[in-house]
């Protein structure tokens, strides 16, 4: 199983996310994120999906909250590599509001 | 054809991804497609999440219990603990509702179970615990 690997870039911060996103990856990546925000200075954070196999609503959960953290520096929250099932996920959920879809 | 299953683990979130997996493998007996494969793997995880995180509040040493059946094409899953239940299961089930919102917890599992499944009943007492079940028909192909 893929795990979660983090990239800062200039002030974005790209998470490469493991390959089951549930409660429990999750609370691990919420906590590793936390602290990458805790340590640098970072604007806008991107989740890349390339290697997202599995999704249930943690998911959601994970993208709306790293975008209550990014508005508070006025930066953005992005999803790259987004397959056809999470997308309706995303779309089902009211997630575009708030987030864009971004190619990296 | 009539079969039937049932399994008890710990409340620990790393049974998450086990339980699913596990209802998937008996699913495939349906021959679902992936997409619908899918779906049961994403229902049980929901009930199953919500059953260690609200259910048992993140305490480890409970049990959590699976059913699934099997009957022609109709797969029924039950999933349940002896939690602290739910005061008020419609207001539970309302999109974005949620009781953890500092946990980043997004409300939707009960939408999710509700949108992917036929059927979805759920029974519940406060401290006495709740029961999810679930029904979903895999058209024979």
């Amino acid at each position: 199983m893929k795990r979660t690997s983090y990239k800062l870039e200039d002030r974005t911060l790209i998470v490469g996310l493991g390959s089951e996103l549930d409660h429990h990856n999750v609370s691990i990546i919420n906590k590793e994120l936390s602290k990458y925000l805790q340590m640098y200075i970072i604007k806008n954070i991107i989740f890349d999906f390339n290697d997202v196999t599995f999704m249930d609503s943690s998911g959601i959960g994970l993208v709306m909250g790293g975008y209550k953290q990014a508005v508070l520096y006025g930066g953005s929250v992005m999803l790259s590599n987004i397959s056809e099932r999470v997308d309706r996920i995303f779309a089902f959920s009211g997630v575009y509001r708030f987030v864009s879809k971004v190619e990296i | 054809m009539k079969n039937q299953m049932s399994l008890e683990f710990d409340s620990r979130s790393e049974n998450e991804a086990f339980a699913r997996v596990v209802v998937a493998a008996f699913a495939t007996q349906l021959n679902p497609t992936l997409e619908e494969i899918d779906d049961i793997k994403t229902v049980v995880s929901e009930a199953v999440t919500n059953a260690i995180v609200h259910g048992y509040e993140q305490k480890e040493e409970y049990k959590v219990f699976l059913q699934c059946e099997i009957t022609e094409q109709t797969i029924q899953i039950t999933i349940m603990d002896y939690g602290v239940g739910i005061e008020d299961v419609e207001k539970a089930k309302t999109p974005m509702y949620t009781t953890k919102p500092y946990m980043n917890r997004s409300g939707m599992g009960f939408t999710f179970m509700e949108a992917l499944m036929d059927e979805l009943e759920v029974y519940s007492k406060k401290d006495e615990g709740t029961t999810v079940k679930m029904k979903k028909r895999i058209e024979a192909k």
